[in-house]
Order: structure tokens, then C-alpha cells, then sequence
């Protein structure tokens, strides 16, 4: 793709017409400036999102969000909305990590009260929630355990112990998305999954501690219960090991139906099934399940962040959920008075009055936003997830040294509690776009307003 | 291994169709990076795909699984036949305390089987 191919419809907007391709059947169109552009251009990103303007039922345009980066079948950052009566379900759509989401913690301590107990802190966080590849969780659940986990999410986690019912209310779906139907995940799925509850995996997936360093909206974040200097803790993290079992199986399957459906794609990493099918029927419901699987892992995980709490800083010491949403899922939603089945693969909603959570890279800087109404008007009510990977995490390895970047973390301020050197360089701030300059996209285009930046203070990485 | 924004990219070659297989099962195993333990262990299965690129991906998926669900590495691969759309294979290898690298998934993404002269290649991309 080369930035000619594109029309500049505002500064912040840009179009690829329908006319590119002969197969297209929407336009697409990716929100960013001109400088980021010159940097997305230089990926396949926006290939992949004229694949994704191919598919059956696609209405409007295929959106990609200013932190799109290069995927498989979908771009990273990329909304599709499809008509479900005729269109398709594409697994490919939202992910191998289904649900990968964040969960923003609020808690009563300012950056003085913790600052005394910081490294002990991130210590006692990374002993009660465990990380790294391959690590299990606390909880190893019986085959009839797991399937009351992938019905009901979050709630049976709290129903075990693991939070109260009021932290179900701030929970995107109150941390169930319902129908769903355990007897559609695979065996294999869930044995990947069975002792991976309350574990934050590898990869991008953290754990972290901010303190507000900037408000942008004082009356929202006072709705919130935001202030300066207080600080939060964010949980990214999704389905592991059971999540990626379920895309790979429902990838297969979709493969091995698309003919029968005369469905023809570019890319067999957007195999696809018309909602209305069996096979179609069947991955949501698997889908849906693998979701609350999800959510009631950030559940076990905010058990854990709220028992380091209390350890290092006493019984009054709170950490309530703030919000908690998914950023790689599917969803019925209602635009013009039709519904339409929102596909998100690393992108966030961003209903009008919603907080919107973007982590930023570690060293850098996370925001939350709230959604506005250009949303519902322009993205399906979608924003963008975070920064957006620029680097291969091989590229990181052989360009940043682990011990600097942690001497530098530290001259930062951040204590850096990661089980490899390795795992902490693929995640350095410079394999990521200027999340500033993302977040500054949306909200020039209307999508979502700025309320409160977060800066690290402590990173909890596998 | 060539890198990818979001993940891991491989190009593997071989001679022969079950060369190629058997290459794209090591390449898997050496970036999981096993901790091996002495036990040795065997799998078999078979598969059926739409054509052989899905087949390539979709065994190595089994692969994968495999590695996961049992904690096991393989280091060698047997086809009692292989063709073009069907595979029946056998699988040594050794149990794994841990791996190294977290692998999600193997996609089909960018993946290509094509016969040239000179034997058969393929890209794989691994979502890591």
C-alpha cells in the first residue's frame, strides 16, 4: 500500500475507496494523522484491512484505529460490522487471544502513601499473581468447574470468593456475555485452560501500577472517583492458553465449511461462516464462553492484586473496579435501527459516556478515555486499544539491551518485577507508537474524550 | 526466521513433502525453547484438510496442542502417508518442565505450500 492510495478525508481521517480492489465491498478507513500514516503504510496493515472490506455482510467501511499494526487476516486495531442476517462470523475477527481486555483497579492511596513500600509492593504483586510462559494459576478446576466458569465469567469467580457482586456492575456485559455454551469448546481447549485461571501469561500482558499524572476532564473523572496523584493498577490480559485452543479449532472448522457456503476469501486467516450457520452458531457460543473465561481470570486477578494490598498496606487499604473491558471480542449492537454483529480485534468500545482504558507501553504513558458520540456516528462506537506494536519482538531483542532498559526504568521511577529479561525488552517503549499521538487521534476525530493519564510506577510482567 | 510486527515468521524448505513437515515440526520445537525431562514420549494421529497448506497448518496446530495439553517436545516425525490432502503421522519426543517461549497458535496467515523445482516451501507465522 503506498500513501497515495489513500484519500485524505480530514486530518485525522484517511480512506482507501472501494476501487482499489475489484472485491472490495466497502470502502476502508483508517483514523490517523499524516505522520503516523507514513509509519502505517510501511506494515501490511491496510492490506489486510481491504481483505477485511471483502467480507460477506460488511456495512459502511472497514475501520482500522490509529494504533493498527500488521496481524494475520485481520490488522491489529481493525472494527468490521456486519449485517447478520447476511453476512459472516470471522474467528479471525477477534482474535487467537479471545476477550484479551483491561481492567483499571482504583485505589484510595496517593503516590506518597505507597512510595515507602513500592518495591514491596510490586514483589507481593508478583507473588499472588502468577506470570510467564506456562505458569499456572492458584486454582486448578474440575471439568464441571471450568464449564460453570465459561457460563457465568466473573460472576462465578465472585460466587467462589474471588470479589462481591458490586464489582460485577462495573464490568463490561457484568462480566458474562450471554448465550454461551461450554459444550462447544474442545477438550484440548480446556484442558489448556484448566489450571490458567488468575495467571497473566506472557507476551504484552502486565500488571501494573500508575499514578494519575494528568487530569483532562475534572468533572468526568470526579464522576469516576479519579483524582491527581491517586494511584491505579491496570490488569491486560485475556483467555490464554483456552482462548487460543478455541480460535484454532473454530479457525479449522471454518476452513473446512467454507466451501459448502461458496464463501471465497483472500486470506484464509479470515475464514468465515454466515452467522446464521451452524458452524457460525456454534463459535459464538464458543466464543462467548472463552469470554467469561476471561473475564474471570481478571476476577482472580484483582483477588490477587487486592491480597497484595492489604499485605504491604494494611486492611483500610482499597482496590476497586473502575472498569473492565474487552478489546478483542465480537458483539450484537444496534446502529440506525438495525443490528449488527461489531467485530473488535484490538480495539475497544466506546459507547458514548464509557471509560475507555488504553495501556500505553511500560515507560510511557496509559489514558483513559470516555466515548462520545462521533463513535456511534462514525466506528460502530470503537476506539483504539493502546499504543501499537512498530517493532518485531525479535527486532527488540537484538536492538535493547535488558539491563539498560532496566537502569533505565528505574532512573524513570518504575521498579520492573518481570520473570525474564527477554519478556521485559520485547515490551521496551520503543517497539511502540507514541500513545500520545494515538490517543490525540481519537480525540480529534471525536471518538473518545482524554479524562485521565496514567504513569507507570511499578510493571508486573511474565 | 524472519521477523513479523506482531509475531514470529519462519520460511522452512525441504526437499520432500514430509521433509517439509518434519522441518516445520523442529523449527517449532527450537523456538519453544523445551526444558526437557528424560521421559520419552509418543503420539500418533491422523488428519484430513482442504488442501496442503491447511494440512501443513492444521498439523502443526496438532502439534502445538499437543505440546500444551501434555507438556511434550517432539524431535522427530514418521508419516505413515502423507499426501497432498491426509496425513498419518507418529510423533517422538520428550516430556518439557517448561517452555521457553509461549506460542498461542500457528496461523495460516501468509502461509503458502508451493512445489518448485528444488523441493517444497512455505512460510508459517506464529501468533506468540
Amino acid at each position: 500500500m503506498r500513501k497515495q492510495d489513500l484519500h485524505r478525508i480530514h486530518d485525522n481521517l484517511w480512506e482507501i475507496p472501494q476501487t482499489h480492489r475489484g472485491d472490495m465491498r466497502v470502502p476502508a478507513r483508517v483514523y490517523t494523522n499524516e505522520r503516523m500514516l507514513e509509519q502505517i503504510v510501511s506494515d501490511r496493515s491496510l492490506e489486510q484491512l481491504v481483505n477485511v472490506a471483502t467480507l460477506p455482510g460488511i456495512q459502511r467501511y472497514a475501520i482500522a484505529m490509529p494504533d493498527v499494526h500488521e496481524g494475520y487476516g485481520f490488522p491489529i486495531g481493525g472494527v468490521a460490522a456486519i449485517d447478520p442476517g447476511e453476512g459472516v462470523i470471522s474467528p479471525g475477527g477477534i482474535g487467537y487471544d479471545i476477550n484479551c481486555g483491561v481492567r483499571v483497579l482504583r485505589s484510595n492511596q496517593t503516590l506518597d502513601d505507597i512510595k515507602p513500600v513500592i518495591r514491596k509492593l510490586a514483589h507481593s504483586l508478583a507473588r499472588e499473581i502468577p506470570s510467564g510462559v506456562g505458569r499456572g494459576g492458584n486454582l486448578t478446576l474440575t471439568k464441571d468447574d471450568l464449564d460453570r466458569v465459561l457460563r457465568d465469567g466473573a460472576k462465578r469467580a465472585v460466587e467462589l470468593g474471588h470479589g462481591t457482586p458490586e464489582d460485577l456492575r462495573h464490568i463490561e456485559s457484568e462480566g458474562r456475555i450471554t448465550p454461551n455454551d461450554p459444550k462447544y469448546i474442545s477438550d484440548d481447549a480446556k484442558q489448556r485452560g484448566h489450571d490458567q485461571l488468575g495467571t497473566i501469561g506472557s507476551g504484552n500482558h502486565f500488571v501494573e501500577i500508575d499514578v494519575i499524572d494528568t487530569i483532562f476532564d475534572a468533572d468526568a473523572a470526579q464522576t469516576l472517583g479519579l483524582d491527581e496523584n491517586q494511584i491505579v493498577v491496570q490488569i491486560h490480559t485475556g483467555s490464554r492458553g483456552l482462548g487460543h485452543q478455541v480460535a484454532t479449532d473454530w479457525i479449522r472448522s471454518m476452513i473446512k465449511a467454507m466451501p459448502k457456503y461458496g464463501i471465497h476469501i483472500p486470506d484464509r486467516e479470515l475464514a468465515c461462516a454466515p452467522v446464521q450457520s451452524d458452524e457460525g452458531q456454534k463459535y459464538l457460543l464458543a466464543m462467548a464462553s472463552a469470554a467469561n473465561f476471561a473475564f474471570a481470570n481478571r476476577q482472580l486477578i484483582t483477588a490477587g492484586a487486592r491480597r497484595a494490598w492489604s499485605h504491604e498496606l494494611g486492611t483500610s487499604a482499597r482496590l476497586d473496579i473502575l472498569y473492565d473491558v474487552a478489546h478483542n471480542v465480537a458483539k450484537f449492537e444496534e446502529y440506525d435501527g438495525k443490528l449488527l454483529l461489531v467485530h473488535r480485534k484490538g480495539a475497544t468500545r466506546a459507547f458514548p459516556g464509557q471509560p475507555v482504558l488504553i495501556p500505553g507501553s511500560m515507560g510511557t504513558a496509559s489514558y483513559l478515555l470516555m466515548g462520545q458520540d462521533g463513535a456511534m456516528r462514525e466506528t460502530f462506537g470503537s476506539s483504539c486499544h493502546g499504543a501499537g506494536r512498530v517493532m518485531s519482538r525479535s527486532a527488540a531483542k537484538q536492538k535493547i539491551n535488558g539491563h539498560e532498559l532496566r537502569a533505565r526504568l528505574e532512573k524513570m521511577g518504575i521498579v520492573a518485577e518481570a520473570g525474564s529479561l527477554k519478556g521485559l525488552v520485547e515490551e521496551a517503549p520503543e517497539a511502540y507508537k507514541d500513545v500520545d499521538a494515538v490517543v490525540g487521534v481519537v480525540a480529534q476525530a471525536g471518538i473518545a474524550k482524554r479524562v485521565a493519564r496514567f504513569k507507570p510506577v511499578a510493571v508486573i510482567k511474565g | 526466521m524472519i521477523a513479523h510486527t506482531a509475531d514470529v515468521r519462519f520460511r522452512i524448505a525441504s526437499e520432500t513433502l514430509e521433509g517439509l513437515f518434519a522441518e516445520a515440526v523442529a523449527a517449532l520445537t527450537e523456538f519453544m525453547q523445551p526444558a526437557f525431562i528424560d521421559d520419552v514420549v509418543s503420539a500418533s494421529f491422523e488428519l484430513d484438510a482442504i488442501d496442503t497448506t491447511s494440512l501443513l497448518v492444521d498439523f502443526l496446530s496438532e502439534v502445538l496442542t499437543r505440546c500444551h495439553v501434555r507438556h511434550e517436545a517432539y524431535e522427530s516425525v514418521v508419516f505413515a502417508s502423507l499426501d497432498a490432502l491426509s496425513l498419518r503421522a507418529s510423533l517422538r519426543g520428550r516430556k518439557a518442565r517448561a517452555f521457553g517461549e509461549d506460542v498461542k497458535a500457528v496461523t495460516y496467515h501468509e502461509a503458502e505450500v508451493v512445489q518448485r523445482e528444488g523441493g517444497w516451501s512455505t512460510m508459517l507465522v506464529l501468533d506468540i
